[in-house]
């Protein structure tokens, strides 16, 4: 696993500039270049993921996820630990067409959420009465790397793609227009990569079948 | 977090220019320009809306040969005649001035909404400076569906004029940032309104049909004493109490309560307000992580502009770097899209015959 130290020095490497005494660059820029790395893969790859417990207060229909969780990026799932039940998605037009004054209906079982910007969400019914919580699993970018001694929050084999991404700045601020395009190439396959290794665990929620192939009469 | 200063130092480095082809205000343009762009074409940022329907407004008309001694606001429902010879406030000077013998004219009110089922001109709804589009329109609460002008006028009644709880929205035949509602609600329903013999200053006390208690913090003050300070929170087990602009922290006065019951309750996509961001401003309506991107339109605009300094890759570059961030906050606005049910892998769904057997050329004729 990888340091924010160690990756700063492949960088630099990379760069050919001296990673103990760099000239061209500072090791400020190399730690932001890899931070931003870090965010870019984060939101291409999708998996990074936190739970947060969001108290359920009575008369609320309206949550803010920002103020338990300032690097919230979306919601994915909101699980009502009451009901043992997930909240199903919808969206406000839908809801006006199933009832006529949705927003003024309040229950002790929210049976659905909606999206309300970035950050927050509202669910329906609204809470008649408070207590509980709801479940929020959500995806998140990741916090800079404060110190040396720090490791990005990513699977190995994605590190590399943070050395590619930052090496190509570098590139760019040389005017190596070509050689740097490679090398953001070569960070787009590295977040393809991820995103592979992302889904194979998208992938184990699936119910498999058999396949039908074997079933089919045979036909002249 | 990285104020608009940090971000241009960063485009500069990049530049790898000091101020001489690309100026700090150039940049700085730049920047606010990729702000408002961001939130625009991405619908990110959203809030609720209250318009009291009908208004109850200041009103004080005059024509402009006749301006208010007092100097106060100024309103004018504006005509103009075929000629084109003046603007005008009344139908009635409209044919007075083309030389028609005119029909009776309205008297003077205060509210339009007296005047609904009269109407000479559309009743609109005025919207904020910070409007971008309407995602959504209730009245009580209730839905109401967008119908255009067109399908209104196959009415063939003045339905502009028509009273009732409104049913439908349109943008209407007023200018951009404004809409009508069909039918007019002619009664008022206010919300809150400030009493008193001198009503400004900050809410002390708060009456009506419900029952409101005070609750000083910390906890465990007396209720009954007078209520000093300022009020910061409002709190019921029946409903909901929001500030409109919610990326703000809720500081300073409150000085307008308004309530979604009787009224019309707006969704709205909002831009960046005035004033603009400076040097030491940090974006609000946005995420901090995706402050990135108004450096990579930053980029694209300086490399794209015709000159010395011109680099059409790396505006191109840069261009595409922006949009894929315009296409991140609408995908993280539109929040249903994560949360999928997954299904099953598809079978072999197609019929497939098996291929026939195909004898040699040269094989024998079979006789059967």
């Amino acid at each position: 696993m990888a340091t924010r130290a160690t990756l700063r020095a492949r960088v630099l490497e990379q760069l050919h500039d001296s990673p103990s005494s760099p000239v061209y660059w500072s090791p400020a820029e190399i730690d932001q270049a890899l931070d931003e790395a870090h965010e870019l893969l984060t939101e291409e790859v999708r998996a990074h993921r936190a739970t947060v417990y969001v108290p359920k207060r009575d008369g609320t229909a309206y949550y803010d996820l920002l103020a338990l969780e300032p690097n919230a990026m979306c919601p994915v799932r909101i699980w009502d630990a009451e009901q043992q039940r997930r909240l199903t998605p919808i969206t406000m037009r839908l809801l006006d067409r199933q009832e006529a004054r949705w927003m003024t209906q309040h229950s002790s079982w929210p049976l659905c959420w909606y999206p309300l910007g970035w950050g927050r969400f509202g669910v329906h019914p609204a809470t008649a009465q408070g207590g509980g919580v709801f479940r929020v699993d959500l995806l998140l970018w990741p916090e800079p790397l404060a110190e040396d001694d720090d490791e990005p929050d990513l699977p190995d084999p994605d590190q590399e793609a943070l050395v590619e991404y930052a090496t190509y700045l570098g590139l760019l601020k040389q005017r190596l227009v070509p050689f740097a395009l490679e090398r953001y190439g070569r960070f787009v396959q590295g977040w393809k990569d991820a995103q592979a290794r992302a889904d194979i665990r998208r992938l184990q929620s699936r119910v498999w079948q058999r396949e039908r192939s074997g079933d089919r009469a045979i036909r002249r | 977090m990285p104020s608009v200063g940090d971000d241009l130092d960063w485009t500069q480095r990049f530049l790898l220019d000091r101020g001489a082809l690309w100026p700090r205000a150039e940049l700085l343009r730049y920047y606010r320009e990729g702000y408002l762009q961001l939130l625009a074409l991405s619908h990110g940022v959203r809030r609720f809306l209250i318009l009291e329907a009908p208004p109850q407004v200041t009103a004080a008309t005059s024509r402009p040969r006749a301006p208010r001694p007092d100097g106060g606001t100024e309103r004018q429902f504006t005509l103009s005649g075929v000629t084109g010879s003046g603007v005008f406030t009344s139908r009635w000077e409209v044919e007075q001035a083309e030389g028609i013998p005119p029909a009776p004219g309205l008297k003077a009110v205060t509210q339009l909404h007296y005047q609904v089922s009269q109407l000479e001109t559309h009743y609109l709804f005025a919207l904020p400076r910070a409007h971008e589009r309407i995602a959504g329109i209730w009245f009580d609460h209730k839905g109401l569906t967008a119908l255009s002008v067109t399908e209104l006028d196959q009415l063939q009644t003045d339905w502009w004029n028509e009273a009732g709880d409104p049913v439908h929205w349109t943008p209407g035949v007023g200018e951009t940032r404004a809409f009508e509602v069909y039918p007019l609600p002619k009664t008022a329903q206010p919300g809150y309104r400030p009493q008193g013999r001198y009503p400004w200053g900050f809410a002390r006390t708060v009456s009506g049909a419900r029952t409101y208690t005070w609750v000083t913090e910390p906890a465990g003050g007396d209720p009954t004493a007078p209520p000093l300070g300022l009020m910061r929170r409002l709190r019921s087990p029946e409903r909901q109490y929001l500030s409109r602009d919610w990326w703000f922290l809720p500081l300073g006065l409150q000085r307008q309560w308004l309530s979604s019951v009787g009224q019309l309750l707006i969704w709205e996509t909002v831009v960046p307000d005035v004033p603009a961001l400076e040097e030491a401003s940090v974006p609000a309506l946005t995420p901090r992580q995706l402050t990135k991107y108004l450096k990579y339109y930053v980029l694209a605009q300086a490399f794209n502009r015709q000159g010395e300094g011109f680099q059409g890759t790396l505006a191109q570059h840069w261009q595409q770097r922006w949009q894929r961030g315009v296409r991140l906050l609408q995908r993280v606005t539109d929040l249903t899209w994560a949360d999928v049910h997954y299904q099953r892998l598809p079978g072999d769904t197609g019929r497939r015959d098996l291929p026939l057997g195909r004898l040699p050329g040269a094989y024998p004729r079979l006789r059967l």
